[in-house]
């Protein structure tokens, strides 16, 4: 049995709110418990090590909601790059462009190489509109992954999976995984230990935020299915350009804000989209804003293990 | 903006109680236009009560089927909601996810959609099950593909509804209206 217990709190520590600075957030790992924090104010971890998520940058987009896009995704360049403490790597989950075109992911990486990390990205609906689209971004983003664009990879002790989820969209444009895709996942996850922190990313939330939005992956609880036996796991998630938490079991799951545009809360709009904000608020929306983190020592991860 | 409607005609008991009568029907666009004329015209040679009364019933008729005519006209679709294109244009905000008026985006340009064949556009890469719908952009199939495009067109690009019938019948008056 193992029984992990580090810097006074229990390795199940839960993410109990989240720190946003401009926009993008640091997620630090200290004894294989993501956790985030300030970007441009805290330190990174001292065992551990830290990674930035950024979501929806929609290069391409270009209308009142945000009249250039690439303003922003700039902005959360600069904020990651004059970080005090360099991330190990960051990830992207999804809607790199706004239309799928050649320009728009071109001009996305420009920025986003600005920051000089290794990037990890997970497709959006707007970076796979179709079968066309599909082959040209598995061209750009697909070395080394599946053939559906699906890839896992180790940091830290940590093992990090990307999901495609945006191919097969279902019902109001829920996102789906598939058979195929579930199935290796299953196998990716069979030689892990259950004492291995799992990182899920993708671009559509795993978790049913508001299907009748489309806010939620058809088949996600197959996949969650297979996680249930660890002690910790984190999903990470874009597409509904706002912040939601929720902690289901050893699951936390977030969503992120977009460096674009943001979207209305689920109900209170006839229908998801970009959302005009007022002239100069636009920062604001994407994440000037700050909540406080605290770590939660009250869900204790108890992992059991033969006596081989 | 709402869709114009017809001028409420003065309910035939107040035209009654003050005593004042229609005049004879010699234009129908007169009808409508003074339903009810407001000033009682002195005839030495007044008709019978019997003449007035067939005269009245004709008017009215008259107006009733001109109302029901241009009302057809405007709201002949499957909701049968009249729009309002002002609250059309504030819910296209969302519809620029993927679309534009005047360029093509995830979704086709949407200027002049009103009226158009669907997957019309030469410039844009439509789904094949799009391309197969036959469909034209009206009122009704705006409505229904607004409802639920993956039931008019399954397999279409498109998976944004809306739930509210006014939602879209306002969208609809905006792009007939002010996206020609």
């Amino acid at each position: 049995m193992t029984h992990d217990h580090e810097g006074g709190f229990d390795r199940r520590q839960t993410l109990k709110c989240m720190l946003w600075a401009g926009t993008g957030v640091v997620w630090t790992v200290a004894g294989g418990v993501p956790a985030s924090r300030l970007i441009g104010s805290a330190k990174a971890a001292e065992s551990g090590f830290s990674f930035v998520q950024i979501s929806d940058s929609h290069i391409g987009f270009a209308k009142p909601a945000n009249p250039d896009a690439r303003v922003t995704l700039n902005a959360a360049i600069d904020k990651i790059a004059a970080m005090s403490g360099k991330p190990a790597f960051m990830i992207h989950t999804g809607d790199i462009s706004h239309a799928a075109k050649a320009n728009e992911f071109d001009d996305a990486q420009q920025m986003i190489g600005r920051a000089k990390l290794d990037v990890h990205y997970a497709p959006g609906e707007h970076d796979i509109l179709d079968p066309k689209t599909r082959d040209v971004y598995l061209e750009r983003f697909g070395k080394g992954a599946t053939g559906g664009g699906w890839y896992s990879f180790d940091q830290g002790g940590v093992h990090f999976v990307s999901l495609n989820n945006v191919v097969d969209l279902k019902k109001n444009g829920l996102g789906s995984l598939g058979a195929e895709q579930l199935e290796w996942l299953e196998d990716d996850l069979k030689a892990k230990s259950t004492s291995t922190p799992i990182v899920i990313f993708s671009h559509i939330p795993l978790w049913m935020i508001a299907p009748e939005w489309g806010w939620g992956t058809e088949d996600s609880a197959q996949a969650l299915a297979y996680l249930s036996r660890f002690g910790s796991v984190t999903v990470l998630n874009g597409h509904i350009h706002q912040l939601m938490q929720k902690v289901e079991g050893n699951v936390t799951f977030h969503t992120a804000r977009s460096t674009a545009f943001p979207q209305p809360a689920p109900g209170t709009a006839p229908a998801p989209g970009p959302k005009l904000v007022p002239a100069g608020e636009l920062r604001k929306w994407l994440g000037v804003r700050e909540v406080v983190y605290a770590p939660t020592p009250t869900n204790l991860a108890v992992t059991d293990s033969d006596l081989s | 903006m709402r869709l114009s409607r017809l001028p409420e005609p003065l309910p035939r008991d107040a035209c009654r109680e003050t005593g004042v009568l229609s005049p004879p029907p010699s234009r129908g666009r007169d009808l409508l236009a003074r339903p009810c004329a407001r000033t009682r015209v002195e005839d030495p040679h007044e008709r019978s009560d019997a003449s007035l009364r067939r005269r009245e019933k004709y008017v009215a008729a008259v107006m009733l089927a001109a109302a029901i005519s241009a009302a057809l006209a405007q709201t002949a679709w499957a909701g049968g909601l009249t729009g309002d294109a002002s609250h059309g244009e504030a819910l296209y905000e969302a519809c620029q996810d993927c679309h534009s008026l005047d360029k093509n985006d995830v979704g086709p340009r949407h200027r002049g959609v009103f009226g158009r064949k669907a997957a019309s556009l030469p410039d844009y890469d439509y789904s094949d099950a799009l391309k197969s719908a036959n469909i034209t952009w009206n009122e009704e199939t705006l409505d229904k593909w607004l409802t639920d495009p993956q039931v008019v067109a399954p397999g279409a690009k498109m998976f944004f509804h809306l739930d509210n019938p006014q939602d879209r019948a306002d969208v609809i008056a905006y792009l007939k209206e002010r996206a020609k």
